[in-house]
Formats: structure tokens, C-alpha cells, sequence
């Protein structure tokens, strides 16, 4: 019992370190606590907004010349 | 655009936001090293899903070309090879990113590094071997024909080879594919709309590339 309850307790006490590890990673959390993270999100959509505005209208002129070249 | 003919079209816009907003705010698992630069799973990654999936329609249009002799089949497998070599390219960069801040070198002789290395290089070849050619039939045939090969290297050189060895590039040295990122069962639900959305991406600027030369052979057909 003694021996089992002292494996146990050591168990634990080794995975002390890896807990106190993961708490301790850093992440972006005050750059999410605060908002900010949303300007980069918006930025980036506009980004991306650009580029699909790009192709759509790339599609639409390829549209055009498709129909241009037939008549 | 219409929704019914383009409908996949708009998913890949629907996808890429969703990852884009999900990918940058949705908690990740804590991990030393990687700290935030775990979401870069959700950007790196897709582009080699998304190259796979343009090469493997390229591919599959030699195939066809050598079937039925019609350069439609050539131009197709033009523009998706070419759209994949992009994907390569980009994953090529974000991954040596990566590797710069994780690992702590831009490049490193890791066997999935120097097979995607050795990948490039070989589609890039197609390029040359295609500029080389005047005859638009033979150019078409060898092209084909050495596409194919290509292909049928690229997937033993990126999935088979780089697991038989050791890596440190995650899903190798002898574990499949995923579980040995720790990808916990969140990051799955940014990650696969992730990989359709930059898949989606790229088959419409191939797809765009393929109108485009489509239409350049027919004026050149008009010429003549």
C-alpha cells in the first residue's frame, strides 16, 4: 500500500514539470484579450477580397473574349 | 457569376474566410516551440494538398491526351501543372519559414525537405522540356509522356520515401500522416475547410489559365 501510494505520488510529481510546461507556453493571449488580433483578420479579408475581386473579373473578361471570338 | 455554374467558385471564397477568421481566433493546443506558429497548419500544409490535387489533374489530362490526341487535353495539362508548381513553390517558402523559427534553420537536409526540393525541380524540367519543343503535336506528346513519369515519381518521392527514413518534418519517419502533429480534434475542423478552400483556389486560377490558353490557340488557329 505504502509502495503504491509512493509510486503514485512520485507519478504525479513527475508530470508536475510538463503541467506547469503547457501553462507556461506563450501564446498570443493579450493580443486576442485586447481585440487587436482583428485588425489583422480584417486586413488579411481585404486582402483576400482583392484577390477574389481579381479573378472575378478576370473571369468575366475571359467571358467576354470567349463570346467575341465565336461571333 | 452565376451560382449554379460557379458554386464552388463561392465555396472556396466561404472556406477561406471561415479559415482565415477560425484559423487566426480558435485556441490551438499549447505547445513549446511551435507556440502560435501551430496555425500555420491551416496555410502551409493546404498548399501541398492543394499542389497534389492540381498535379494529379495534370496528370490525369496526359493520360488523356495521349488517348485521344487533342490539344485541349495538352492546354489542360499546362495550366494545372503550372498552378501546382505555384503551390510548391509557396509551400516550399512558408515551410523554410517555418523551419527558420521552429527548427532554427531555413533549410535543413531532412529527406521530405529535399524530396519536395528534388519535386520542384522535376515539374520545373517539364516547363523547359515544353519551351524546347516548336511542333505543338510532339511538343504535346513528350510532354505528356514526361508528366506522367513526373507524377508517378513525385508521390513515392513526398509520401513513401521520407517515412522510410527519419524526419523532422512531422507525419515521417515511419508514423502516418497526422496523428503525430498532435492535431487535437479542433484544429480538424479549421484544417480540412482549410485544405478544400486552397484547393478550390487553385483549380479556378488553373481553370482561368486554361480559358486563357484555350483562347490564345483559337486566335492562333484564326491566323493561320
Amino acid at each position: 500500500m505504502l509502495i503504491t501510494n509512493l509510486l503514485k505520488t512520485s507519478a504525479i510529481l513527475a508530470c508536475a514539470p510538463m503541467v506547469l510546461l503547457a501553462q507556461s507556453v506563450e501564446m498570443a493571449d493579450a493580443l486576442r484579450s485586447d481585440g487587436k488580433i482583428w485588425i489583422v483578420i480584417l486586413s488579411l479579408g481585404i486582402l483576400l477580397a482583392g484577390v477574389y475581386y481579381f479573378l472575378w473579373r478576370t473571369d468575366q473578361k475571359i467571358d467576354r473574349l470567349k463570346k467575341d471570338l465565336k461571333s | 457569376m452565376s451560382i449554379t455554374k460557379n458554386w464552388w467558385k463561392w465555396l472556396s471564397m466561404i472556406l477561406l474566410y471561415y479559415t482565415l477568421v477560425a484559423g487566426l481566433m480558435v485556441e490551438v493546443p499549447r505547445l513549446p516551440i511551435l507556440h502560435e506558429s501551430i496555425r500555420n497548419l491551416y496555410f502551409h500544409v493546404p498548399m501541398w494538398f492543394g499542389m497534389l490535387t492540381l498535379y494529379a489533374i495534370s496528370f490525369a489530362q496526359s493520360i488523356m491526351y495521349l488517348k485521344n490526341n487533342t490539344l485541349r487535353h495538352d492546354i489542360r495539362a499546362r495550366a494545372f501543372a503550372e498552378t501546382g508548381l505555384l503551390y510548391g513553390v509557396l509551400g516550399l517558402l512558408t515551410g523554410s519559414l517555418w523551419a527558420r523559427y521552429t527548427w532554427g534553420a531555413w533549410w535543413t537536409n531532412d529527406p521530405k525537405l529535399n524530396a519536395a526540393a528534388i519535386g520542384m525541380l522535376m515539374y520545373l524540367a517539364y516547363f523547359v522540356l515544353r519551351g524546347s519543343m516548336e511542333d505543338p503535336s510532339q511538343r504535346a506528346k513528350i510532354a505528356a509522356v514526361y508528366n506522367i513519369l513526373a507524377f508517378l515519381v513525385l508521390v513515392p518521392l513526398l509520401f513513401v520515401i521520407p517515412r522510410l527514413t527519419d524526419s523532422l518534418h512531422p507525419g515521417n519517419g515511419g508514423n502516418p500522416g497526422f496523428n503525430s502533429y498532435d492535431l487535437d480534434n479542433d484544429m480538424r475542423w479549421v484544417f480540412y475547410p482549410a485544405v478544400l478552400g486552397w484547393i478550390l483556389l487553385g483549380v479556378w486560377m488553373a481553370v482561368q489559365r486554361r480559358d486563357l490558353y484555350e483562347l490564345e490557340s483559337n486566335i492562333e488557329h484564326a491566323d493561320n
